[in-house]
């Protein structure tokens, strides 16, 4: 064989060859003095080597006693589980609360949004996505002068199912309130002893006729629905019973 | 796997280890204590055990991982008794040649002294060549180079021919 490798010789003295590697290289060795001298070379070196570690072992520090090594390695290993789990429930939590919110009455969400808002008051943001509280519009009203004991409140295009409540009042005047707030205006069309009223939204219509007057009348649409008789109001359609000083109908077509 | 008996096993050998590659008693103290706390974590067979041990140890060497504050040693220096009581000469030369050994570990590669140092260890070509991530084919080179770089640099230093025994 060729002459031996240092990689070579140096398996041969760790024992590393297989044995036909093994038997190769001492046959070589045996006739080669340059290798022989090499391995000799390399086993001194190793020999040294160890000595000089000995050497540097001999002032090295006694490390950790064992049993405080391994305490540490299992508290720290508990101390991980620990993390993994807390990490693992905090994943679990966020992820719950976030289905919770996502639903629709769920007290989750309410408490989110009432978070929200709260951040918004704590810091002066605008509320967001949030309408303004719904404030009722004023209805509109408007009065009339019976002229010779005679009042007429001429209703026009009131919305359906409108409410209208009509009673006797000690007032010298008539007054009539319309809801606003629907598809079309309110209007008030006043005239002689008479007030025509048309549009307006749905609610309560309420029409307060003096108690005086000799001849009040309420008109639906052109017909005659409620007038006074006498302290008493009573209602012209077949049906409607007699009213006493109130009278309500509601408004179909 | 019984822990208790791997550590009181493998402990002594890889703080060895440690202390010689880092020429740092509290590194290795540390790093061999993070070694065996991180292979609490793992699930090895017994006998790849020891390589991967001394694997993660070196890695952690050479990513320079140090543990933030160092804990309290529970054994001090001071306790370490040396089998024989040098007098002040011997002890100046002693401590002189101790110094020329860790600067010669420490100017050589630290592939150089992982090899070398798992060598002295008993590992295996096979175990070294995984450890270090090279060619088993290519260990045995490996080492003698290391060797040779060792002797050399020692050397150099104390102008000897090498270590006095």
């Amino acid at each position: 064989m060729d002459h031996a490798g240092e990689g070579q010789l140096l398996a041969y003295l760790d024992g590393e060859l297989s044995a036909a590697e093994r038997a190769a290289v001492s046959a070589h060795l045996a006739a080669c003095t340059a290798c022989a001298e090499e391995l000799s070379v390399l086993e001194e070196a190793s020999r040294q080597f160890a000595a000089s570690l000995r050497l540097l072992d001999s002032v090295a520090p006694a490390p950790t006693p064992v049993e405080a090594v391994l305490a540490r390695a299992k508290a720290e290993r508990v101390a991980a589980v620990r993390r993994t789990l807390l990490r693992a429930a905090g994943i679990v939590l966020f992820l719950a609360a976030g289905g919770a919110a996502a639903m629709p009455g769920s007290p989750v969400r309410q408490w989110v949004q009432a978070a929200w808002e709260r951040r918004a008051e704590l810091f002066g943001g605008e509320r967001q996505g949030q309408a303004p509280p719904a404030v009722a519009p004023e209805p509109a009203g408007v009065d009339a002068t019976p002229v010779d004991g005679r009042i007429h409140i001429s209703l026009v295009d009131l919305p359906e199912g409108a409410e209208v409540r009509i009673r006797l009042v000690d007032s010298p005047v008539a007054w009539v309130e319309v809801p606003t707030g629907g598809d079309r205006p309110v209007r008030f069309v006043r005239g002689a002893g008479r007030v025509e009223v048309s549009g307006g939204g749905a609610g309560v219509v309420r029409v307060d006729l003096p108690r005086g007057v000799a001849d009040a009348r309420v008109e639906v649409d052109g017909e005659l629905r409620v007038f006074k008789d006498g302290d008493t109001l009573r209602f012209a359609g077949s049906g409607e019973g007699v009213g006493g000083g109130e009278a309500t109908l509601r408004i179909a077509r | 796997m019984d822990h208790d008996a791997l550590f009181h096993r493998l402990h002594p050998a890889l703080y060895r280890y440690l202390y010689r590659l880092t020429g740092d008693a509290d590194t290795a103290d540390d790093i061999a204590q993070e070694a065996f706390v991180r292979l609490l974590r793992q699930s090895l067979p017994e006998d790849e055990v020891r390589p991967w041990l001394f694997t993660v140890a070196t890695n952690l060497v050479r990513d320079g991982v140090r543990k933030a504050g160092r804990r309290q040693r529970l054994l001090a220096a001071e306790n370490f008794v040396p089998a024989t009581v040098p007098g002040p000469d011997e002890e100046t030369d002693r401590a002189e040649r101790v110094e020329a050994v860790r600067r010669a570990l420490a100017r050589i590669p630290l592939r150089d002294r992982q090899l070398l140092l798992m060598r002295e260890e008993g590992f295996t070509y096979e175990e070294m060549a995984r450890a270090a991530g090279v060619a088993p084919g290519s260990v045995g080179t490996l080492l003698g180079r290391a060797l040779k770089r060792f002797m050399q640099v020692y050397q150099a230093q104390e102008g000897t021919d090498g270590p006095r025994r």
